[in-house]
C-alpha cells in the first residue's frame, strides 16, 4: 500500500515534471536519447542488412533453402526419381541437380583451379538468380553442345578491377574457347557461351555446362578402385618385403650356417690338407712300387709265355713220339700176346712142355701188352699233361700278361693318384685359405642379410599404411565420393522452398524418401563466411556496448544537471513530507519516459527516415550493395536495455540528492 | 522501544503532569551550525512548549535564531543538543523517515519564500502531500478546492505558481500546509517578501485558521507589527529566549 502511494506521487511527479517541467532540458534528454538509440541500432541494422545480402547472395547464387547431399559422399545415384519425388513433395517451389564436373578451366597460359558444375540449365534457373546476372551472352539452354558458362571471377572479361582478376583467365568473353579438365582427367574444348556477375566474389568463380554436354564427354572412373588396387599393390608389396624379410632372416641364418660350416671346413682341409700330403708321399711311394710289380709281373709275363711255349713244343715233340711209339708197342705186344695166345689155344696137349712154354711166352706177350697198353695211356695221360701244362702255361702267360698289364695301369694309376694327392694337398690347403675367406664372407653376408631382414621389417611395417578397417572405410567413402557421377547421379540437389514454408519441415517430409541423403540448410553451408559474421559481431557488440556507455553518461549528466537545478523543490518536497522514495521514483520514472519517448523517435527516425534513404543509397561492401536490415529482436533489446540505463543513470544522483539535509537541498548550503 | 512506540505511545509532557500537553515542546535545544571548521552557535539552551491552539509570533532581530528554532520545531533539522516533543512524544532522534511522515501528518510548513513546485497548478501543490498520504484523488481534489477557497484562491486553482502573486502563492502554502489537517502549522516569515496588503492577507489567513479551526500556529516574523496577529510573543536574541508573553490578538 505504502509502496502503491509512493509510486502514484511518483508517477504524478514525473508526468507533471515532464509536462510542465524545463522543456528544453526534457527535450534535450529525449534528442539525447534518440541519438544513441539511432547510434546502437545502425550498426546492429547495417550489420543485419550485410548479413541479410550475404545469406541472399548465398541461398541467391550458391545454397538454394536447403542442399541435400549424399550422407556417405557427393554422389547421389537415381537422381531423376529423387529430384522427381523431390518436387512433388509439398512446400518445395523447384528443385535442380548439380554434378561436380570439372576441376579446372584454362585460356592460354592461364587457368583457374575450381569445380565446373553441369547443371540442367532450366531447373537450375528456377532456384538460382546466377542465370538472370549474365554481363555477356546468356545462360545455357538444354540443345547447347560444348558451351560453358563462366562467372566473372573466372572469365576476367577484362575487367582489371576485379579483385579477383589476377587470378582469373583475365580476358575470357562470349565466344571465346577454354579448355576444361573434366574429373576423369580428360581435358575437352568448351564456347563461352556467356559470363554472369553476381556481385559475390564466392559464387563469381562458378562455371556451369549442361548435363547433356557432361553425359557426352565424361567416362566414369572409380577412383577407389585405383586407390584399391594400389592398395593392392601396396599389400603385395608388403607381402613381398615380408618374405624377403623372413627369407633375408633366413639367409642370414643360413649364412651364419655357412659361416660355421666353412670355419669347419677351413679346419678339416687344414687336416685333410695334412693328410693329403701324407698320402701324397705314400701315392709316390706305391707308385714307385707299382712300377716294380709292373716290371717284374711283365718278367713273369714273358717267362710264362716262354714256358708255355715250351711246353708247347715238348708236347708236340715228345709226347706225339711218345704216344705213337706207345701205341706201336701195345700194338706189337697186342700182336705178340694175340700170337701167343693163338699158339697156346693151338698147342697140343702133348707137347706140355711147349705149351707150358707157348703158354708161358703168351702171358709174357700179354703182360707185355699190358705194359705197352699202360705205357700208352701212361704216354698219353703224359702227353695231355704236357698239353694240359702248355695250356695252363698259356692261361698263365696270359694271366701273367693281362697282370702286367693290370700292374703297369696300376703303376699309372699310382702314379696319377701320387700326382692327385700332390694336387689334393695343394687343392685341400688351398681349400682351407678358401674355407677362411668363405668363412669371412657368409659372416659379412650373415651380417648384411640380417640388416636387410631388419630394414625389411620396417619396411613392411611402414608399408603397411592405414589399418584395413580405415582403409575399407576410406574406400566405401570414395566409392561413392570418388566417383564421377555417372550419367543419372549429381554430386548436389539445392531446393528453393516456397515462401513461408518451413525449411526444416520440409526437411522432414523429405527425409522419409531416402536414408542414404543429408541435408544442409545456408547456415549449415555458409561457415565460410562465418568468421565474416563472427566479427560482425564483436565489432557490433563493441559498439553496442559503447554507445550504452555514452547513453549511460548522457542520462547521468542530464539527469545530475537536472536534479542540481530541481535540489530546492527536491528540498521542499522532502519537507512537506513527499517520502525520498516517491522523488527518486519520480526521476527515474521521468528518465525511463524520456528514453522511451527518444527510443521510439529514434526508432521512426531510423524505421522511415535512414532505412529508407540506405535502401535508396545502399552502402557498397564487397558482397554487394548493403542497406539497413529491421532486426526486431535488437530493437526490442536496445529499447529495454535504454530504458534500464536510464534508470540506472537518474538513479544515482537522485538518491545522492535525497540523501543531501533538507535544508542544504532548500538553501542550498 | 521502538520508534514507532515512542511516538504513539505519548509521554507525559516535560511540563509537568496534569498540565496540557503542549503541541510542540523544545526542551534545552541548543543548535551549532558547522561551516567547515567554524562553528556557528544559532540556539543556547532553549526551552520552549507551545500549548494547543495558540498563535505563537516568534520575533528577534536577523541572526537571532528565529527561523533555526522553527527548524528545530518543524522536524526540518535536528538540535545540536536537547529534546523535541511533539503532542508529548519525543521526535528528536526518530528515523528521517519517520520524520517525514511526521511532516506529512502532523505539521504543516510555510516558507518564506512560498516554496511551491513549479511543475504543479496551486491545486496540485495543496493536494501533493494528501496524496501521498493516499486519500483518493477525487477527495484530494475537494480537500485541495476547499482549502483554496478558504485561503481567498478558489478561482486560481489552475494556476501555476509563476502565474500568481507573492501572496496568492504564499497562501496557496498556507493551504498545502493545511491540507493533511497538522496539529500545528510553522510559517517562517510569511510576509517577508509581501507587500503590505498581501501580507495582511496572509496573516488574516493564518489567523482564520487560527481562530476558526483551531490550529495551532507558529510563525517567525522580524516586523514587529506582526505581533497583532499573535496570542503569545516570544522573543529571541542571540539565540537565547529574550521574552515569552501572552498577549491578547
Amino acid at each position: 500500500m505504502r509502496a502503491l502511494r509512493r509510486t502514484r506521487v511518483a508517477v504524478f511527479l514525473a508526468v507533471r515534471s515532464l509536462v510542465r517541467g524545463n522543456a528544453g532540458v526534457s527535450l534535450m534528454s529525449i534528442a539525447m536519447m534518440t541519438a544513441v538509440f539511432i547510434s546502437v541500432m545502425f550498426l546492429p541494422s547495417l550489420i543485419a542488412g550485410a548479413t541479410d545480402a550475404l545469406n541472399l547472395q548465398l541461398v541467391g547464387t550458391l545454397t538454394g533453402d536447403l542442399s541435400v547431399t549424399a550422407s556417405s559422399g557427393v554422389t547421389i545415384s537415381g537422381a531423376t526419381s529423387y529430384l522427381g519425388q523431390i518436387r512433388a513433395t509439398e512446400g518445395v517451389v523447384a528443385a535442380t541437380g548439380i554434378r561436380r564436373v570439372g576441376s579446372q578451366v584454362s585460356h592460354g597460359s592461364d587457368s583457374v583451379t575450381g569445380g565446373v558444375d553441369a547443371v540442367d540449365p532450366a531447373s537450375y534457373a528456377q532456384v538460382f538468380t546466377t542465370p538472370w546476372h549474365m554481363i555477356e551472352g546468356r545462360w545455357l539452354s538444354a540443345g547447347d553442345k560444348h558451351s560453358i558458362v563462366l562467372g566473372i571471377g573466372v572469365a576476367g572479361a577484362g575487367q582489371t578491377k576485379l579483385r579477383t582478376y589476377a587470378s582469373s583467365l583475365k580476358t575470357v568473353h562470349v565466344g571465346d574457347t577454354v579448355e576444361v579438365t573434366l574429373l576423369d582427367g580428360q581435358r575437352h574444348t568448351f564456347v563461352v557461351q556467356g559470363i554472369y556477375e553476381n556481385s559475390f566474389p564466392l559464387s563469381d568463380l562458378g562455371a556451369f555446362t549442361t548435363v547433356a554436354d557432361a553425359d557426352s564427354l565424361i567416362s566414369t572412373t572409380n577412383i577407389s578402385d585405383e586407390i584399391r588396387k594400389a592398395f593392392d599393390a601396396l599389400d603385395r608389396l608388403t607381402s613381398a618385403l615380408g618374405t624377403a624379410a623372413d627369407q633375408s632372416s633366413s639367409l642370414a641364418a643360413g649364412a651364419n650356417g655357412v659361416a660355421s660350416a666353412a670355419g669347419s671346413l677351413a679346419s678339416s682341409a687344414r687336416t685333410v690338407a695334412s693328410s693329403a700330403s701324407s698320402v701324397d708321399s705314400a701315392a709316390g711311394t706305391l707308385a714307385t712300387n707299382a712300377g716294380s710289380i709292373a716290371t717284374s709281373t711283365a718278367a713273369l709275363t714273358t717267362a710264362a709265355q716262354q714256358l708255355a711255349g715250351a711246353l708247347a713244343r715238348a708236347k708236340g715233340d715228345l709226347a706225339a713220339p711218345a704216344v705213337a711209339s706207345a701205341k706201336q708197342s701195345a700194338t706189337s705186344a697186342a700182336a705178340v700176346a694175340q700170337s701167343a695166345a693163338s699158339l697156346a689155344s693151338t698147342c697140343p696137349a702133348s707137347a706140355p712142355t711147349y705149351c707150358a712154354a707157348v703158354a708161358g711166352h703168351a702171358s709174357i706177350a700179354r703182360a707185355a701188352a699190358a705194359a705197352a697198353a699202360s705205357s700208352t695211356a701212361a704216354t698219353r695221360t703224359l702227353a695231355a699233361a704236357l698239353s694240359q701244362a702248355s695250356a695252363s702255361a698259356t692261361t698263365l702267360a696270359a694271366q701273367l700278361a693281362s697282370l702286367s698289364k693290370g700292374t703297369a695301369a696300376m703303376a699309372d694309376a699310382a702314379t696319377q693318384l701320387a700326382n692327385g694327392t700332390t694336387s689334393l694337398a695343394s687343392g685341400t690347403k688351398n681349400l682351407a685359405v678358401a674355407s677362411d675367406q668363405v668363412h669371412e664372407s657368409t659372416l659379412a653376408v650373415a651380417r648384411s642379410a640380417t640388416d636387410l631382414s631388419d630394414a625389411l621389417t620396417t619396411s613392411v611395417q611402414n608399408a603397411e599404411g592405414p589399418s584395413r578397417a580405415t582403409r575399407e572405410d576410406t574406400l566405401a567413402k570414395l566409392d561413392s565420393a570418388a566417383t564421377v557421377p555417372g550419367k543419372d547421379s549429381v554430386t548436389r540437389i539445392v531446393i528453393s522452398v516456397a515462401a513461408g514454408a518451413d525449411a526444416s519441415t520440409v526437411t522432414s517430409r523429405l527425409q522419409p524418401l531416402r536414408d542414404d541423403i543429408q541435408f544442409q540448410s545456408p547456415a549449415q553451408l555458409a561457415a565460410a563466411i562465418q568468421d565474416q559474421l563472427d566479427t560482425f559481431d564483436l565489432i557490433n557488440s563493441i559498439m553496442r556496448i559503447l554507445s550504452l556507455l555514452v547513453a549511460a553518461i548522457t542520462v547521468l549528466i542530464i539527469t545530475f544537471v537536472d536534479l542540481t537545478n530541481r535540489r530546492r523543490q527536491i528540498g521542499i518536497e522532502r519537507a512537506i513530507g513527499i517520502r525520498s522514495a516517491a522523488i527518486v521514483g519520480s526521476y527515474v520514472l521521468k528518465s525511463m519516459v524520456t528514453a522511451l519517448i527518444g527510443t521510439i523517435l529514434g526508432w521512426l527516425i531510423f524505421r522511415f527516415v535512414l532505412m529508407p534513404l540506405v535502401l535508396r543509397h545502399p552502402f557498397q561492401f564487397p558482397t554487394g550493395p548493403v542497406a539497413l536490415a529491421s532486426v526486431p529482436g535488437v530493437t526490442r533489446a536496445n529499447v529495454v536495455i535504454l530504458l534500464v540505463v536510464a534508470a540506472v543513470a537518474a538513479l544515482l544522483p537522485a538518491i545522492r540528492t535525497v540523501r543531501m539535509r533538507i535544508l542544504d537541498a532548500i538553501w542550498g548550503n | 522501544m521502538t520508534e514507532r512506540q515512542a511516538f504513539d505511545r505519548p509521554e507525559r509532557s516535560a511540563s509537568g503532569s496534569g498540565a496540557t500537553v503542549p503541541a510542540v515542546h523544545a526542551e534545552h535545544v541548543s543548535k551549532i551550525y558547522r561551516l567547515g571548521s567554524v562553528e556557528v552557535p544559532a540556539l543556547y539552551d532553549l526551552s520552549l512548549a507551545v500549548a494547543p491552539g495558540e498563535m505563537v509570533c516568534v520575533l528577534g532581530k536577523s541572526g537571532s535564531g528565529k527561523s533555526t528554532l522553527l527548524r528545530q520545531l518543524g522536524l526540518i533539522d535536528r538540535p545540536t543538543s536537547g529534546r523535541i516533543y511533539l503532542e508529548g512524544r519525543e521526535v528528536t532522534d526518530l528515523s528521517e523517515s519517520r520524520r517525514a511522515g511526521l511532516r506529512l501528518d502532523r505539521l504543516g510548513y510555510v516558507f518564506q519564500e512560498y516554496a511551491l513546485i513549479q511543475a504543479l497548478t496551486a491545486q496540485e501543490n495543496v493536494y501533493l502531500p494528501a496524496m501521498m498520504q493516499g486519500r483518493l484523488r477525487r477527495e484530494c481534489r475537494d480537500r485541495s478546492a476547499q482549502l483554496l477557497t478558504q485561503v481567498g484562491l478558489g478561482d486560481r486553482a489552475t494556476h501555476r505558481p509563476k502565474e500568481l502573486s507573492g501572496g496568492e502563492q504564499q497562501r496557496v502554502a498556507i493551504a498545502r500546509a493545511l491540507v493533511n489537517g497538522p496539529v500545528i502549522v510553522f510559517a517562517d516569515e510569511p510576509t517577508a517578501n509581501l507587500d503590505s496588503i498581501s501580507g495582511r492577507s496572509v496573516m488574516q489567513t493564518l489567523t482564520d485558521l487560527n481562530g476558526g479551526l483551531g490550529v495551532t500556529v507558529v510563525f517567525v516574523s522580524h516586523d514587529p507589527d506582526d505581533r497583532r496577529w499573535a496570542t503569545r510573543l516570544v522573543t529571541l536574541s542571540d539565540g537565547r529566549l529574550l521574552s515569552d508573553e501572552q498577549v491578547q490578538r
